[in-house]
């Protein structure tokens, strides 16, 4: 800690102080008129997941990276109508990016001339996609070790034995691993209310 | 049945059984054992939900380089009271004055001219906020900002301060004095340029050059607009100055335009889909600052 304060004794603690606040307090912050730790801190648990919403969406990074930057916009602008009996800030904040991800999507060049998908996607397809962007970013915050064994196991449909062997560790590592891959995984989906 | 043996770890099997991943012999071993295991049986029905949210996830993605510090230049931005800063607009143009169509090398009074040499290096996929030229209006200090966004910010300031004289300048003048505009890259590569402003009895001259640019892709063809304070995603309020194409490294275009300044001040360029529909659709590329 002492380390991490010389460091940087002017950011660091900030940094520190925001990233132990929850997403609500974070919000509460933003709207209090402060727009740069508690809201960069938004912008890393939540940043990945809009963009990837955009690549997903929209096909397209440019307007992803638009998504993101209208995103934050919008939410620095309404997170004093954020009220947590109504629902979290994730549903808050995803509610706001897609519906800017739907305004998007309605330009003509943002998708390919498939006479199939004219329609826009409905709020059912998004939350199956938000749901999906949310089990990819807790994956992606696993250790290297435990996702890349989950990983061997659900993409590659490899058996305990073959992971074993792939990567060169003990069957009872294997066995241990992925259990413990499974009790972090639902945890950080949790975290991302979401329920598994 | 398994004699019951009571354990206070799990199963080393649980995760494996819910995966799919073992052996025939040790599913049933495990079956076994499940069927005298409460403990286990718990365990099991808390992770249950796991492997049917593991059957489609997409791949992982990486956030582009400078995007962060983009999305809090536009929060910055849409805190001066400018605009939202991000400049996204969909929808038709609605400004008065020029309202120039996406066809190459079209401005409102005067065919635009593009020239070059060598093809760029500049993405032009990615986007930016289009930078106010009057931005510096009324600007206030927020809170302590990391020390990359303070340099970037100065540095916008200074020249938008500059910008701010010169178009005020333009307004109570008739005798055309210049503006310049810094251009940079949307996404902080090496694509930049300038433009300059004039007055004439029309209306505004823009002489644009711009260095760096990626070459204009297949279908696609470049737009300078300009951009009111309020414009939005839901409701677009910019014009476009004109289009044009790059074929080399070096790009000359001149433009005139009766767009109002007080209405339309800011400066940006996108890449948009060459189908003659005049509205900003595509993503930017060089940004006023």
């Amino acid at each position: 800690m002492l380390d991490v304060v010389a460091d940087d004794p002017v950011t660091r603690p900030v940094d520190l102080l925001a990233q132990a606040m929850s997403d609500a307090d974070l919000l509460a912050a933003v709207a209090a008129g402060d727009r740069e730790q508690p809201l960069r801190e938004l912008y890393q648990r939540y940043g990945g997941r809009v963009y990837g919403l955009g690549v997903q969406l929209l096909s397209d990074r440019g307007l992803a990276e638009e998504l993101v930057q209208e995103t934050f916009v919008r939410l620095w602008r309404s997170a004093g109508r954020y009220e947590p009996s109504r629902g979290s800030a994730a549903t808050f904040i995803f509610t706001i990016a897609r519906r800017l991800a739907i305004d998007l999507w309605r330009r003509p060049s943002s998708r390919a001339p498939d006479p199939e998908h004219k329609a826009p996607p409905t709020d059912d397809q998004i939350d199956r996609l938000v749901t999906r962007l949310g089990v990819r970013d807790a994956l992606d915050s696993l250790s290297e070790a435990h996702r890349q064994v989950l990983e061997l196991s659900y993409r590659d449909q490899l058996k305990q034995t073959e992971i074993a062997e792939k990567l060169g560790i003990p069957l009872g590592t294997v066995k241990t691993r992925s259990h413990h891959a499974l009790r972090l995984l639902k945890s950080e989906l949790q975290r991302r209310d979401i329920d598994g | 049945m398994a004699e019951r043996i009571p354990h206070s770890e799990p199963h080393p099997d649980v995760a494996g059984y819910l995966l799919g991943t073992l052996q025939d012999d040790e599913t049933r071993a495990f079956l076994d054992h499940l069927d005298s295991c409460d403990a286990c049986q718990i365990e099991l029905d808390q992770l249950a939900g796991l492997p049917e949210l593991l059957t489609d996830v997409p791949d992982s993605w990486s956030l582009p380089a400078g995007l962060e510090d983009r999305t809090f230049g536009a929060v910055e931005a849409a805190a001066q009271g400018v605009g939202a800063g991000t400049g996204t607009a969909a929808g038709t143009s609605t400004g008065t004055g020029t309202a120039a169509g996406t066809s190459t090398g079209a401005g409102t009074g005067a065919a635009g001219t593009s020239t070059g040499t060598a093809a760029g290096t500049g993405d032009a996929g990615e986007l930016t906020t289009i930078t106010p030229i009057t931005a510096a209006r009324g600007r206030s200090r927020g809170p302590r900002r990391p020390q990359r966004l303070l340099i970037a910010a100065a540095a916008a300031a200074a020249v938008i301060i500059a910008g701010v004289a010169t178009l005020s300048s333009l307004r109570t003048s008739t005798s055309a004095p210049l503006t310049t505009i810094r251009l940079i890259s949307a996404d902080g590569g090496p694509a930049h340029g300038s433009a300059t402003v004039r007055t004439t009895p029309a209306g505004l001259t823009i002489d644009m050059t711009v260095d760096g640019l990626a070459p204009t892709p297949k279908g696609r063809i470049y737009t300078c607009w300009l951009v009111a304070n309020d414009d939005t995603l839901a409701h677009p309020d910019r014009v476009s100055v004109g289009s044009f194409l790059v074929r080399g490294r070096t790009v000359h275009v001149h433009w005139t335009s009766a767009a109002d300044l007080d209405r339309f001040p800011h400066l940006g360029v996108t890449v948009e889909p060459d189908n003659g529909n005049p509205s900003h659709q595509g993503p930017k590329a060089l940004i006023g600052s």
